[in-house]
Parts: C-alpha cells; structure tokens; sequence
C-alpha cells in the first residue's frame, strides 16, 4: 500500500467510524446515560486515531497530540452541553 | 499587534502611515488566518483558543444550571403535548403488535393529574415520592379497584409521538405499553416547575378493573376526550432553590403492580389539564443546542478556511489532521441538530 492509498485508507476509517457513531447515536438517542458514555467514547477514539495517524505519519509531536486532545475536548464539551440539558 | 509581527510583514511596514485601514484589516484578519511566518494556525484556532472555548461551553452550562436556583420558572422546556395524541399514538403502538387498544378511563386519567401535581408541588421526579406514597396509592384513592396496574413517566419533550417513541424503546416502559394486562389508561399532561425549570410532566397510568364490565366505553371515552380538549391547567409550584433530591427507585424504570389489597377512598378532585402548550421564557434545550451548534460551527468555518487559505499561499503547517478535526465537528453538529431529542423517561 503506497503512502496516498494508506492516507486514504485512514481517512475513510475516521468517515466509516463517524457513521458507525451516528448509528449509534440515532439507536440510543433516548438515553442520554448511554449518550453521554458514547461521547467519551467517540472523544477517547478521536485522539487516538490521531496520535496513530500521526506516527504513522512521522508526524508525530507534543503539539499535534495536544492539538488532538484540544479538538477531541471541544467535540466532547459540545456534546456536553447538548446533552445535559 | 506585536512589533514583531509587523516587521515579518514589509508590505504593511511600508504603507501603514499612508493606510492606516490596512493595518486594521491585517490586524483582524490576522486572528482568523493561518499564520504564513510561523506556519501555524489562525490565532482563534491557537490551543489556547480552544481551551478559551471549552472553557467558555463549561462556563454556559454551569450559568443554565445556577439560573434555575435563583430565578426558577426562567429556564424550561417548551412543548406542545396533548393527551388525544397520546392516546392514539400508544393504542398505534398496541394495533402494531396485535393487541387490543386501552380505553381512556377517567378515574385514571384524574389518578395521573394527581401524581403530576403531587411531583410538581413536592419537588420530585419518581415513581415512587420522597414521603413514600406509590403510584398505587393515588389509583386508589380514585376507587379504582385493579388486578393490574402501571406507570409511565415523561418530562422535557417537546412532542407527543417522541414521548411514546421514547417508551417503547426502554424495555420496561414498553412492556407497560404492550402489556395485555392492561384494559384502560389514563393520561395527564401538566405544566410546572421542577426542580427550577419550568416543564411538561406526562403520566401515563395502565389498568385492569377488577370487574371487566367496569372498563369503560367508547362513548365514555369520546365524552372524557372532549372534556379533557376544553381544559387547560398550570400547576403553580414553589421550588427549593438548590432542586431536590432525585428519588427514583432505580433510572430508566416504568413501574407495574398487580391485585392490591387495600381498600380505595373517595377522591373529590375535578379533571382539568390534559393539552399543554408549554413556552418557558427561555427554552433552555433550543438554547444550549444553537449554542453547541454556533460552537462547533464557528471552528469548523475556521478550520475550512484554514484549509483554504493554506492551499492558496502554500502554507505548510505542522499541525494534525484538519479534515478529520472537520468530520469530528461535523459529526457533533449533525447529532446535536438532527438527532438529539431533549427528554427523560422514568
């Protein structure tokens, strides 16, 4: 697998898993326990596709971890606050 | 604007006393652009900025939760829940599953009200109250004499068809919904303020009289509906400031009873709510979904502008994945807009 299929192949993961999720949301939309663990879950899945991606990549750095981690807590406190309420 | 920052960018330090606008512009731009000298992202999408951000989410949910302490009733849920939609939507459900449908009772339905009104004026969100007293006790005291009897609870929906959707999919609320058991029902859909937010409340109590012949008829039920479509009642309630204690017997739950023994009391309580159109001054699930969508959408408008503005000056940045930081947020919006439904079932 060259580098271009293999930047392909783990961008699909993250659309094919971001499906996978919205399925499950839809399924559990009712129970916002389960909702609230999925988010953790989703966020949890989010950075580290990320750190793998990014050594994979050689990209690897404390910055885009951190960059990872930031964007993974802005999806999950946005997810928070949608479902606390 | 750093000293710095100018003498990265001639073409300004050039011009700037001749257009001072321009200067203005670079200085706003600056913020939302990625950074061609240091080769990083637009300073609102710095780490710094996104930790400003989750902060400021935090900040918004902590403020809707203090507001219901200090000025209750402010903060709610708006809903437009009527009781003949009930009715047909859960006897829908019944048809589907090839039972027969639950006749409305009236005993019941004032049953429910009573158990509504009961959780508005002592605060709490059970099946089962602070002082004690089961949902039993209030069928009861209607003279309502069962072999069979249940009950649903629903607060925070908006609409009819997602507070029975929600039912039937937790497994003891549709074994409530399904159940042969049950011959009658009774609803009640009452406005009030729980725990600080001005709500809806549905109670769905099933039974089976003792006597089948005491089930009540289609006449009687047109008639019940009728009277139930002429009335509309706000429970007025005060509520301590901090909210109470949730007292259920375990979350998620429906609750059923079969054949008591005690003997029933006469109640003299009317029959009044039964439609609610519920509109709190602030409907606080609209507003921390616009907020959760104006959030996501504003970094992922930066981020797409990011990607942009790179590809336009071939700025290659060390940074992680942008695209897939995109579909992250994409995914929280689409959830938040399109799939969250705000309510709880008990």
């Amino acid at each position: 697998m060259n580098k271009k299929s293999e930047h392909m192949f783990e961008s699909m993961l993250v659309i094919g898993f971001a499906i996978l999720f919205l399925i499950l949301f839809y399924i559990f939309r009712f129970d916002k326990n389960i909702l609230k663990v999925l988010s953790l879950v989703i966020t949890l899945f989010y950075v580290s596709w990320g750190i793998i991606h990014s050594a994979r990549e050689a990209r690897l750095a404390p910055s885009v971890v951190l960059e990872y981690l930031l964007f993974g807590l802005a999806g999950y406190s946005i997810l928070y606050l949608a479902l606390s309420f | 604007m750093s000293n710095m920052k100018l003498e990265k960018n001639p073409t300004i330090i050039k011009n700037w006393r001749n257009n001072p606008k321009a200067i203005d512009k670079f200085r706003f731009m600056y913020h939302f652009l990625p950074k061609e000298q240091e080769k990083t992202r637009a300073g609102l999408l710095s780490h710094k900025a996104i930790i400003i951000y989750c902060l400021l989410i935090v900040l918004i949910a902590g403020i809707f939760r203090l507001i219901p302490m200090v000025f209750p009733g402010v903060l709610g849920y708006a809903s437009n829940i009527n009781i003949e939609d009930l009715l047909s939507y859960t006897n829908n459900r019944r048809k589907q599953s090839g039972l027969s449908e639950l006749r409305l009772n009236r005993k019941l339905s004032i049953a429910a009200e009573k158990k509504a009104s009961h959780m508005f004026d002592k605060n709490y969100w059970a099946h089962i109250s602070p002082d004690g007293v089961e949902p039993w006790d209030f069928i009861l005291d209607e003279n309502y004499d069962y072999i069979y009897a249940g009950e649903n609870l629903a607060k925070n929906f908006s609409d009819s068809d997602d507070v029975v959707e929600a039912w039937m999919e937790s497994p003891s609320h549709r074994d409530n919904l399904l159940s042969p058991n049950y011959d009658e029902v009774g609803f009640a859909v009452v406005n009030g303020v729980l725990d600080g937010y001005e709500t809806t409340l549905v109670v769905q109590l099933f039974g089976r009289p003792r006597e089948k012949g005491q089930v009540a008829s289609v006449f009687q039920e047109q008639d019940l509906l009728k009277e139930l479509n002429q009335s509309k009642t706000e429970v007025a309630v005060s509520v301590p400031p901090n909210g109470g204690p949730d007292y259920s017997l375990s979350e998620k739950e429906s609750i059923s009873k079969e054949i008591p023994d005690s003997a029933p009391s006469p109640s003299s309580v009317s029959m009044t709510n039964t439609s609610s159109e519920n509109e709190p001054l602030i409907d606080v699930a609209m507003a921390t979904r616009g907020i959760s969508i104006a959030f996501g959408g504003f970094i992922s408008s930066l981020l797409a502008l990011d990607v942009w503005y790179s590809k336009r000056k071939g700025i290659l940045k060390f940074t992680g994945h942008t695209f897939a930081h995109i579909t992250l947020l994409f995914l929280v919006i689409f959830f938040v807009w399109f799939v969250l439904r705000p309510g709880v079932i008990l």
